[in-house]
């Protein structure tokens, strides 16, 4: 009899014991978040955005518009990588044809611009004879502006057109 | 009667320090940095971002516990989401005693490690990004979540 009630009294401090020492070894956790991003951007693309339109001119006058505002030049808008550099190059000369077969020579020049859109009207930008190297700005984004000199000495009253091109090299 | 008052009037003389003390939490999980994988081009179907090597890119947490204490690391990752697409996410973590990124080692979920004699140890998070070739464009955004366990 006094053997069981020991062992009851054993396995009773055994319960009691167990009770109240689980809580002491519970585990516990702290934790942190951080977020993680990343942007998925196009590749390299030049798209047309704004044609070069002179308006009229009469024959025997200089016609010049590669610094004049945004209004009368051409742009062409790079997409790519931000901070990517890239090497722009356009013709030394583009030809323009009127109806009546005859030609108008001009001389491309460009001007550099790194924003996307016509929010830089009214500016007036140094123009570069030659293709060059240039930066894409932190969003990936470069406008190329473009306009033209040409001499109109010998040049039939006429309606003329061509294409302008430029690539990009990456 | 008046001289006797006078003798009997105590003096009292004080001097203060100050006393400081800071209460720190039993154990503090802090983070510093978030991770950025930043810009990919279209097209690109894995990148990665480095704990040790991967500078400011990589995440960074603090911890702050009892000196000289083991305990148990876990991190959990998933996908980044731009709202309708998804792209899978599975970090990678790196700790030490010190606060040189460069001179962490690379740890495991579910890995021990001990704070420092001041109770301190940092930590880094990086990991790989894994997307389609025609991932569509735009700003994808997720979770990494580091717990500890004491």
């Amino acid at each position: 009899m006094l053997l069981r009630r020991h062992r009851f009294g054993l396995w009773a401090s055994l319960i009691i014991g167990a009770i109240f020492v689980s809580p002491c070894v519970a585990q516990k956790v702290v934790s942190a978040r951080a977020s993680v991003t990343v942007t998925v951007i196009p590749s390299m693309t030049v798209a047309g955005w704004k044609a070069h339109d002179f308006g009229e001119f009469r024959p025997k006058s200089e016609l010049r518009s590669a610094n004049h505002t945004y209004h009368s030049l051409g742009a062409f808008f790079v997409s790519g990588q931000p901070g990517a550099s890239v090497l722009l190059n356009f013709p030394t000369s583009l030809t323009l044809r009127g109806q009546d077969r005859s030609s108008l020579l001009l001389a491309p020049r460009i001007a550099f611009w790194s924003t996307s859109g016509p929010a830089v009207g009214g500016q007036n930008f140094p123009a570069r004879a030659t293709s060059g190297k240039i930066s894409l700005d932190s969003d990936g984004r470069l406008s190329v502006w473009f306009g033209q000199l040409a001499d109109l000495d010998s040049v039939s009253c006429d309606s003329y057109k061509g294409v302008d091109t430029v690539s990009i090299a990456y | 009667m008046v001289a006797a008052n006078a003798f009997e009037q105590t003096h009292v003389v004080t001097a203060t320090a100050l006393v400081n003390m800071t209460m720190k939490p039993t154990m503090g999980l802090t983070t510093g940095r978030d991770l950025t994988f930043g810009f990919v081009v279209q097209g690109v179907t894995s990148i990665y971002v480095d704990p040790i090597t991967g500078g400011n890119s990589a995440a960074y947490f603090s911890l702050s516990a009892p000196p000289n204490t083991p305990v148990t690391v876990t991190f959990s990752s998933g996908v980044l989401s731009d709202g309708s697409n998804s792209i899978a996410f599975n970090g990678a973590l790196s700790g030490g005693p010190s606060t040189t990124q460069n001179q962490s080692s690379q740890l495991t979920s579910g890995n021990t490690i001990t704070t420092n004699s001041s109770g301190e140890y940092y930590f880094w998070a990086g990991g790989t990004a894994n997307l389609s070739p025609t991932q569509p464009i735009g700003t994808y955004v997720g979770s990494f979540v580091l717990t500890i366990a004491y």
